[in-house]
């Protein structure tokens, strides 16, 4: 038999000299990360694959306005792959669980006052529906990314926001366990039927509805999020909390705010890619330019409508909408989107 | 009401209303190009409990074990009698697996993204996120033998050669299946048959024959795996459930399941049959027993035994996917060997006690392949009596390469070289060849829904007219050295063929569908 002992890693055994590691792989750092080889190109270039040219490709290239030599290029800066993120998505739950029980143990939701409980009840349960929206527009965006690396960063903010969404649900458990006036139903008749949301439901809905990955992940990271998502649930749920005796609420409001903040953060890096290729860069900058100027105004209209909810949150919405929009400008000057000195007072 | 009680309610609720918040866009209606022909009902039993709070600390503890357990086993390599044969095999099957997990993720999206119904939705998301766990799993295990095994460099570039080479076409379709089909029909072929027949089959059966052979890491991975392919298999049984439910979907899918079971067999058992058959040393089971274990007992028999009270047939080609089952890994294997220089793995043919084996296994197996192996034998060596690709041509008797299926890219040698049902014909001015009825059948149908559909262009197609040499180092099969090549005909570390050593036996690739039109239309033009 032509069979030998192995000689695996045996000092002195042989062997056929050879790469020990992915060479495949340009890293972006001076060695592979583990993000970058157990993720880079698993994702087949179908031009490779020598199966029939099916009815349509499956990743083809222009389900998206924009172009890039290279997706591959893109890198998670967070490096987040299953274990690391699934890692981290179990302390936060963790952490959340522990939380909720030191407050009842505390009975920290007994200082909330009705008032405050009432408005979580009517608001952010519903949003847990606009949370939901954007993990389902997210999901489409994610499977159809040219590339791996994205895919994986869009598929793990859907569960992010999928699991934004089921905090709220035991948020509101606790709180109507503790007796507060939070409304007994899930709210779905408020986010399908009540004049207050429905312009935030068509905005999701028009997310949901759009047919471009790239648009899906421009628009929920660069407007919607920035806009939209951190005024309702940082300047208005998360501030006004604090005035109201709550100090329930924020812990799950900050683990969200964390992942928001991760996810902005390759939605930068990503439009850094897209804006610096040598090819496509200019009409790049221009698609993108689009966007923003297509989405702004849809977003500055449910910003709008959000206005008597900031009244009775006792929030200051036209402080809480320029907070909102310096930020989503620092942001997009980052991104190279827009240039430092468009962003003067 | 005890504290375990309120658990379990507060749960419970949670996991009620998370399902409650999907709702019918009617502001935007979103268009998907992935729409079902069948009819769901809108809700269904849960295929499982999926709630994040619960899902990521147990997914946390598994990931910890399993990378924990791989350090562990990396202190035990010295005293495990790791055979060589056994890890050589899985150069070419952790690509493939790769990209199964790949695509087993992309139907899962689909599925979450286009299924009107929030149960099998949510349990496709958790499945979204599983698969990248797999893949992640499957790369891991390729680093870790690029950076421990006596031969690295096809470890360290498999991902990159897989689609080069010659024996990975029919896997290829893996990731195209989720372009074809309708999303329930996908759900079909990719968990119900994929993931529950054939999960079993590579992740927990392959895991005994590893340990067989001294490898501990790979059984370490896979079970992991398989740990998450039980709320798959749910998900599949919960869509079928669903579908069912609603009588007048029962034709459509019947089509669907009996496609299925044939379609997963012409990508997977060539492959399977392969690893089980020829790539162990220390033998457990066959890969004939393994499959009538698992697909035609479990998921054949009892799986579609439930099924049946609700009009639900056995697949009516059970019978032909059982007979492929039993023979694809021999035409693979032979397949494979015969063109060698085309693949990255160090191969070791069946030695005369490996035949003997085979032979108790699936008898009459000497009288079809005994000559090819016992000729090869004295083909190893470089510079010796010539190469193994000549044998096989020899032994194919016309001189000629196999025809490559246009549908699923197998060898149309099969179920043997000499019963080959292999059919040539001219389809829309196209000349193709397929392996089977089936992958005609199959290929008519697609061109039926999508006319403009364009055939694969298989291997021989894409080199017609190149040496063996030239496809080598056009592909990219050589080594970092520049002159060895990255698959061998033997397990020695010395001996090893070079480019120059193919050149003196070279030989060129000559398209034999290309040969038979031409041979064709010759005919038609004498009077
Ligand atoms: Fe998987
Ligand atoms: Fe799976
Ligand atoms: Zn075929």
């Amino acid at each position: 038999m032509t069979t030998r002992r192995a000689a695996i890693q045996q000092r002195g055994g042989e062997s056929i000299p050879g790469p020990r590691d992915f060479v495949y792989i340009t890293p972006r750092g001076r060695r592979i990360s583990e993000y970058e080889a157990l993720t880079l190109y698993v994702q087949p270039l179908e031009a490779d694959s020598p199966t029939p040219r099916a009815m349509r490709s499956t990743w083809p290239e222009d389900n998206t306005l924009l172009r890039c030599g290279d997706w591959f290029n893109f890198r998670d800066p967070a490096q987040m792959w299953s274990r690391s993120y699934v890692a981290r998505q179990a302390e936060q739950e963790r952490s959340l669980e522990r939380a909720s029980e030191t407050a009842r143990a505390a009975g920290f939701y007994a200082r909330i006052d009705d008032d405050w409980a009432a408005l979580l009840g009517d608001v952010y349960v519903t949003a847990g529906y606009f949370e939901k929206g954007l993990s389902w527009a997210l999901d489409y965006a994610q499977m159809n990314a040219p590339a791996d690396v994205i895919g994986v960063a869009g598929a793990f903010q859907s569960i992010d926001k999928q699991r934004h969404a089921e905090d709220i649900l035991f948020h509101h458990y606790d709180l109507r366990a503790a007796g507060l006036p939070v409304g007994d139903d899930g709210r779905r008749s408020a986010w399908l039927e009540d004049s207050q949301f429905q312009p935030m439901r068509e905005l999701v809905e028009r997310i949901i509805a759009t047919r471009d990955w790239a648009e899906i992940i421009i628009t929920v990271n660069l407007v919607v999020e920035p806009l939209l998502g951190r005024y309702l649930f940082n300047e208005v749920l998360l501030r006004q909390g604090a005035v109201h005796g709550d100090m329930t609420t924020g812990p799950i409001l900050l683990e969200a705010e964390s992942d928001r903040e991760r996810n902005l953060d390759w939605t930068v890096d990503l439009v850094e890619l897209l804006l610096t290729d040598e090819v496509h860069g200019g009409d790049n900058r221009g698609v993108l330019s689009t966007w923003l100027e297509q989405w702004t105004p849809r977003v500055d209209v449910v910003l709008e409508s959000l206005r008597p909810v900031a009244l009775r949150a006792g929030a200051d919405h036209d402080a809480a909408v320029a907070a909102v929009r310096d930020g989503q400008a620092t942001l997009l000057e980052r991104s190279g989107l827009i240039a430092s000195a468009e962003v003067a007072p | 009401m005890t504290a375990q009680q309120a658990t379990a309610d507060r749960i419970n609720e949670v996991h009620e209303r998370s399902k409650d918040l999907y709702w019918d866009p009617s502001y935007h209606v979103p268009q998907r190009d992935t729409a079902t022909m069948f009819k769901l009902p809108k809700r269904t039993k849960d295929p499982f409990r999926h709630l994040l709070r619960l899902y990521a600390p147990s997914q946390q503890e598994k990931d910890e074990r399993m990378y924990g357990s791989v350090t562990d086993a990396l202190s035990r390599v010295g005293n495990r009698d790791l055979q060589p044969r056994w890890v050589e095999s899985l150069k070419v099957s952790l690509p493939i697996l790769t990209l199964l997990e790949i695509g087993a993720g992309r139907m899962a999206a689909i599925l979450a993204d286009s299924l009107d119904n929030p149960e099998l939705r949510a349990g496709n998301m958790a499945q979204v996120v599983d698969e990248i766990r797999h893949y992640n799993m499957q790369m891991y295990l390729q680093r870790y033998w690029a950076k421990h095994w006596i031969d690295p460099e096809p470890f360290a570039r498999g991902l990159q050669l897989k689609d080069k080479t010659i024996g990975f076409g029919p896997a290829s379709g893996l990731t195209q299946l989720s372009a074809v089909a309708d999303p329930i029909a996908m759900s079909i072929n990719g968990q119900a048959v994929a993931e529950t027949a054939y999960t079993n089959v590579i992740f927990t059966a392959v895991t005994e024959i590893a340990a067989a052979n001294g490898d501990d890491v790979t059984p370490t991975v896979f079970l992991s795996i398989q740990s998450d392919e039980a709320r798959h298999m749910s998900n599949g049984y919960a869509t079928l459930a669903a579908v069912l439910s609603e009588p007048e979907n029962l034709p459509m899918l019947q089509i669907q399941v009996d496609a299925g079971l044939r379609r997963l067999g012409l990508m997977l058992d060539g492959w399977f049959g392969t690893l089980y058959d020829y790539s162990a040393t220390h033998r457990t089971k066959s890969y004939g027993e393994i499959w009538d274990e698992w697909v035609w007992e479990d998921f054949i028999g009892t799986y579609f035994g439930r099924l049946e009270p609700f009009g639900l047939q056995m697949p009516s080609t059970a019978e032909a996917a059982r007979h492929h089952a039993h023979t694809a890994g021999h035409a693979n294997a032979l397949f494979n060997y015969g063109l060698w220089p085309l693949g990255i793995q160090r191969l070791d043919p069946p030695t005369a006690a490996d035949c003997d084996w085979l032979e108790s296994k699936y008898p009459g197996w000497y009288a079809t392949y005994g000559a090819f192996w016992e000729t090869i034998r004295d083909l190893t060596r470089p510079g010796n009596s010539g190469l193994a690709t000549h044998a096989l041509l020899d032994f194919l008797g016309d001189g000629q390469l196999p025809a490559l299926c246009n549908t699923c890219s197998n060898a149309c040698i099969l179920p043997t070289p000499k019963e080959s049902t292999v059919r040539i014909k001219q389809i829309d001015g196209v000349w193709l060849a397929f392996c089977t009825d089936f992958c005609e059948f199959s290929y008519v149908m697609m061109k039926q829904m999508a006319p403009g559909m364009l055939p694969a262009q298989t291997f021989f197609q894409r080199w017609d007219g190149h040496s063996l040499s030239e496809v080598v180092q056009a592909a990219g099969l050589l080594r970092a050295d520049g002159k060895t090549l990255m698959g061998q005909p033997h397990l020695d570390l010395d001996h090893l063929w070079t480019l120059d050593d193919l050149r003196t036996a070279d030989m060129e690739i000559r398209d034999p569908v290309r040969l038979y039109a031409e041979r064709h239309a010759s005919a038609t033009v004498v009077p």
